[in-house]
């Protein structure tokens, strides 16, 4: 074997949890049987721990501290939680095949403070979103108003002023691959606008965007959020079945979802 | 001292030899077994359980539960004693899974902030220390790349499209950037009191 590749992506996707039982056996006789190669999957750790540990000092997201902000911040208490619960396994019952988004925030407000369950707790961490970071090289001045104004909105996105970058993010009118919108969208979700979300989400998604995958599991949370699990359990089937760089986590958050039903 | 073949990997003799004087009562064969697996079960653990003192308990069990199995002769092959030990990992692993099922769902998906903090072990931390050290002699640019392919796991054409750069262009400069800071890790390495990157080879 040669000691000094390591597959960094699929190191990755091990120290992540994201393979399968099978894969992660496969990694491990691959790696863990040899000294040096094992020694190679410890630094590939070091490196990730020590560039996360780095990351605010980087202009991206803020690590930890933030991570466990969006929750207080989206989630409209537990209440919404039981219903995402209720309605859906409502709806899994009686194979409605739909159902308006409008309705089930109703039934969302009308339902009384509950005690979370274990399962409602487990939801709301399935449902919880990470904005993902942000970074970049500025190797040029903003070329026009909206490079100017994007850097304007991602300089608050990284602060975690999403109401400030989300405003900023959708004066932007041109077409960049997915980019803004995936952004947008995020920032949307941040501040608890879901179906703004889903809308700028759903451009982002698109087959041609190079954030098409992680718009889409993003759009799963926001429809978990929401209550749909059907429509969540729709984008991350097509994430998964697509085999990209995220169809391990969208399976994965897939059998959880299916394992609280 | 167990020997190994020429990439640290445990043969097929050392094994045996490894499971005899253990079965022999010779504890100083134990403690072997303890220093060439201890770690890898504990990654193991941590990575599954994502529950870094969790982990080490169910480590500690795991070798446990192989010592006594190889005191009472209890191994049918013992050429195969590197995939006995992560079997009975993997099952003590799955047990604690099942029991702490709700706490394992608990745990953050998005590949980008899923990676748990590495094990709290001797060997980690002088890794830690070290790359600290590398990274922090790195340019921005470096650093910005390498954290889009380690913490977010994009590949160089996803960073490329997303940074405006070509794809062969981030893929070098990321290999750059790695190998300039695998090259200062090492030369650190060979300065530090005792080495995290050195490999017993005996």
């Amino acid at each position: 074997m040669n000691h000094e590749h390591v597959d960094e992506a699929l190191v990755h996707q091990y120290l992540a949890g994201a393979m399968t039982e099978d894969e992660r056996e496969a990694f491990e006789r691959r790696y863990f049987e040899c000294a040096r190669c094992l020694d190679e999957v410890k630094r590939h750790w070091a490196v990730e721990a020590e560039l996360r540990r780095a990351a605010p000092s980087l202009s991206v997201t803020e690590g930890t501290r933030r991570r466990r902000r969006p929750f207080l911040v989206f989630l409209p208490a537990a209440a919404a939680a039981l219903a995402v619960i209720a309605i859906w396994q409502v709806t899994e019952r009686r194979a409605v095949p739909d159902r308006s988004a409008p309705d089930r925030e109703a039934s969302a407000r009308t339902v009384p403070a509950p005690v979370p369950s274990a399962s409602t707790t487990a939801l709301q961490q399935l449902a919880r979103i990470e904005p993902p970071a942000y970074v970049t090289l500025r190797t040029r001045s903003p070329s026009d108003a909206s490079d100017a104004n994007f850097e304007r909105g991602m300089d608050a996105y990284s602060r975690g002023d999403y109401q400030n970058a989300a405003a900023m993010l959708r004066t932007i009118h041109v077409a960049d691959g997915g980019r803004v919108d995936f952004f947008l969208g995020v920032s949307l979700a941040m501040i608890g606008d879901a179906d703004g979300a889903i809308e700028a989400l759903t451009r982002a998604a698109r087959p041609s965007s190079p954030y098409s995958d992680d718009a889409r599991v993003m759009l799963a949370k926001v429809y978990l959020r929401k209550g749909d699990g059907e429509a969540a359990a729709r984008e991350l089937t097509a994430v998964a079945q697509e085999g990209g760089r995220r169809a391990a986590d969208a399976r994965a958050l897939l059998d959880q979802i299916r394992a609280l039903k | 001292m167990v020997g190994r073949l020429a990439h640290g990997i445990l043969s097929s003799e050392s094994q045996i030899t490894l499971v005899e004087r253990i079965a022999a009562g010779d504890p100083s064969a134990e403690e072997e077994l303890a220093r060439l697996f201890s770690d890898s079960v504990i990654v193991m653990a941590t990575v599954r359980l994502r529950d870094r003192e969790a982990a080490r308990d169910v480590a500690q069990e795991v070798m446990i539960a192989v010592l006594s199995a190889l005191r009472a002769g209890q191994l049918r092959e013992p050429d195969r004693l590197a995939a006995f030990v992560y079997g009975v990992a993997r099952n003590l692993i799955h047990r604690c899974i099942r029991t702490r099922r709700l706490r394992a769902l608990e745990e953050p998906l998005a590949p980008e902030h899923a990676v748990i903090d590495p094990p709290d072990i001797a060997d980690m931390r002088q890794q830690l220390a070290l790359v600290r050290e590398a990274l922090g002699r790195l340019d921005e640019v470096d650093r910005r790349i390498l954290m889009l392919s380690f913490v977010s796991g994009l590949k160089p054409g996803e960073i490329g499209e997303r940074l405006g750069c070509a794809a062969e262009w981030v893929r070098t400069r990321k290999s750059r950037a790695y190998r300039k800071m695998r090259a200062i890790v090492d030369r650190l390495s060979r300065t530090a009191p005792s080495t995290a990157l050195s490999h017993d080879e005996s």
